[in-house]
């Protein structure tokens, strides 16, 4: 059996005014999947994917990254995991903190430029993910004259000109007017079907089936772990860790309280066109059903 | 107080984007390699401050005039930003060099007496105020449109590439960069606060107010400034800051600089020879 690309034993991080953001996690993680870690404010998201991309020391545990360890000390000394730059990326979840530079070009080019890269890969490199993600136009353009949605895909950038294997996003949709959403959202699964491993921080349940191969629920350590229809359709488990399933899956629950049938809830759109195309259902609604549904779709 | 904050950070906002404008813009500076106009106007500025004679600085802003009309640089937008303001603080700064106590001379105007001693204002000291504040004038000028015509970013990435420490370049990048981010932040806070007052507040809630706001950015900008060190180490850096040479020069270059180079030697020269300020210009002149 392959191992696993990145494995978490026992891991617990401490903040330094001793409150504890993981206890006692265990997480393997296979090349090529890609994951969408959820779980409430405060479950450790963030903490976790800076610990996986060797930015803060655990305080007990291990974890492993491609058969390497990753310790505190190495995490210290940051020259040490050189290595780990190469191989995995990070999005920051605020575009004001990967965006250091004054110009989209000097941000995408800062990490091959300090990975000792020649000029020539750099700027091809470059010039690549900015092609790739559409934002030629942004080159030489200021964060502070960027849009929200800009920003987060120069950031995305900025990450992808490592030409990293791991991928690790932190909440990757927030803030984002809906076109933007949806672009990041395709990017997700552009990364995924070219094998690389990806890793998603999220609140945004409706975009987790969209891209996820699995759903990791964290609250200070894994609460579930499965494939998105097994952990979506345990609603003690959603209830428990305060998520809530996507709203499509919502509208097929309400409907089929109505009487239309489907074989199986859909977790996003065209799993959802799937099962209308399928079903031979029609629904005939009689208008106090009609009142009915309005109070059930009312938040 | 809340309209005078916003109104000043929308200031600051609007300064930086009018130098990007004005930065790509189609222009005689624009069009050249930027080390070679960061070379130029700051050999403008080391000679204009070495320069005594007033026609000599007059000569210097009729180039820095002539520059900025060849660069699409508005002029009555850098005038404001230079004939404005820097006349006036000079003049403050040099009240005591205007009068016999610094410069004495033939007197011009009223005589004060105090505590025993006569003061007025010399003409020699008038005409050492007027030189001076002339050569900080164009002094600015030059500096002005060196940002104006390389832009920030760019302006950066020249010093980088004519070897600036490497610290240096990326500390003032960093900060140019954030002060935008921190400035939107303190106008958040304040809208925010607005948004919760009903009347006018009072000088202590205004007092108040201040040291929340300032508080709360101290506390914010101290996460975003660890946040931003690990986006860097995520990216990387291992301490040593490392910048990109781009930047080639062209045969248009070498003609500019030989033209400017020109000017140079005769303004200096001219400098040389006639008298050092505007009260020996005057005096040779017969006014």
């Amino acid at each position: 059996m392959e191992q696993p690309i990145i494995s978490l034993k026992g891991v617990t991080y401490k903040y330094p005014d001793g409150n504890v953001a993981l206890d006692g996690l265990d997480l393997d993680i296979n090349k090529g999947e890609a994951i969408a870690i959820v779980g409430p404010n405060g479950a450790g998201k963030s903490t976790l994917l800076q610990i996986i991309a060797g930015l803060i020391p655990i305080s007990s545990g291990t974890l492993t990254i491609m058969g390497k360890g990753v310790t505190a000390d190495n995490v210290e000394k940051s020259h040490e995991l050189e290595w780990l730059r190469r191989k995995l990326g990070i999005v920051f979840q605020d575009s004001d903190v990967a965006l250091f530079n004054s110009t989209a070009w000097n941000d995408i080019i800062f990490g091959p430029l300090h990975l000792g890269l020649p000029t020539e890969e750099i700027v091809s490199r470059g010039e690549r993910v900015m092609e790739q993600l559409g934002i030629q136009h942004l080159r030489d353009r200021a964060p502070y004259h960027m849009s929200g949605g800009e920003k987060r895909k120069v950031s995305i950038a900025s990450v992808l000109s490592l030409e990293p294997e791991i991928l690790l996003f932190d909440e990757p949709t927030s803030d984002l007017d809906p076109r933007s959403r949806r672009g990041i959202v395709d990017l997700l699964k552009r990364m995924t079907s070219e094998g690389k491993t990806v890793i998603v921080a999220t609140h945004d349940v409706n975009a987790v089936p969209d891209f996820a191969t699995r759903i990791v629920v964290l609250k200070r350590r894994v609460l579930a772990s499965g494939d998105v229809r097994t952990v979506l359709s345990n609603e003690s488990l959603l209830e428990t860790s305060e998520l809530d399933v996507p709203e499509i899956t919502r509208l097929f629950k309400v409907l089929s309280s109505i009487g239309y049938t489907t074989s199986e809830l859909p977790f996003c759109i065209d799993e959802a066109v799937k099962q209308i195309k399928a079903s031979s259902a029609r629904v005939h609604v009689h208008p106090s059903t009609v009142s009915n549904m309005e109070s059930r779709c009312d938040p | 107080m809340f309209e005078r904050l916003l109104s000043e950070i929308t200031k600051v906002a609007q300064q930086s984007f009018d130098m990007e404008t004005l930065s790509a813009r189609d222009g005689a500076l624009q069009r050249l390699d930027p080390r070679f106009v960061f070379l130029l106007l700051m050999s403008l500025v080391v000679v204009t401050v070495l320069l005594h004679s007033t026609l000599s600085i007059l000569l210097m802003i009729g180039l820095s005039t002539a520059l900025a009309a060849m660069s699409q640089i508005p002029l009555r937008w850098l005038f404001k930003r230079v004939w404005l303001f820097i006349p006036l603080f000079t003049v403050v700064i040099l009240i005591p060099a205007m009068t016999n106590l610094i410069t004495p001379g033939h007197p011009v105007g009223p005589e004060i007496e105090l505590f025993g001693t006569t003061i007025y204002f010399t003409r020699e000291g008038l005409a050492f105020a007027a030189t001076f504040t002339l050569r900080v004038g164009a002094a600015v000028t030059f500096s002005i449109l060196m940002v104006a015509t390389i832009g920030w970013s760019r302006l950066m990435r020249t010093m980088a590439q004519l070897r600036f420490p490497p610290a240096l370049v990326v500390t003032m990048d960093m900060t140019y960069r954030y002060i935008h981010v921190l400035l939107d932040m303190v106008a958040n806070m304040f809208i925010a606060r607005k948004s919760r007052m009903v009347g006018k507040p009072t000088s202590k809630e205004l007092r108040n107010i201040g040291s929340s706001v300032v508080a709360s950015l101290f506390s914010k900008s101290y996460n975003m400034s660890e946040n931003v060190y690990l986006a860097m180490v995520s990216r990387g850096y291992t301490g040593k800051p490392r910048l990109m040479a781009e930047f080639r020069s062209g045969r248009t270059d070498m003609v500019f600089a030989v033209a400017i180079a020109s000017f140079i030697f005769i303004v200096v020269c001219f400098d040389l020879l006639v008298p050092t300020n505007l009260h020996g210009l005057l005096a040779m002149i017969g006014a």
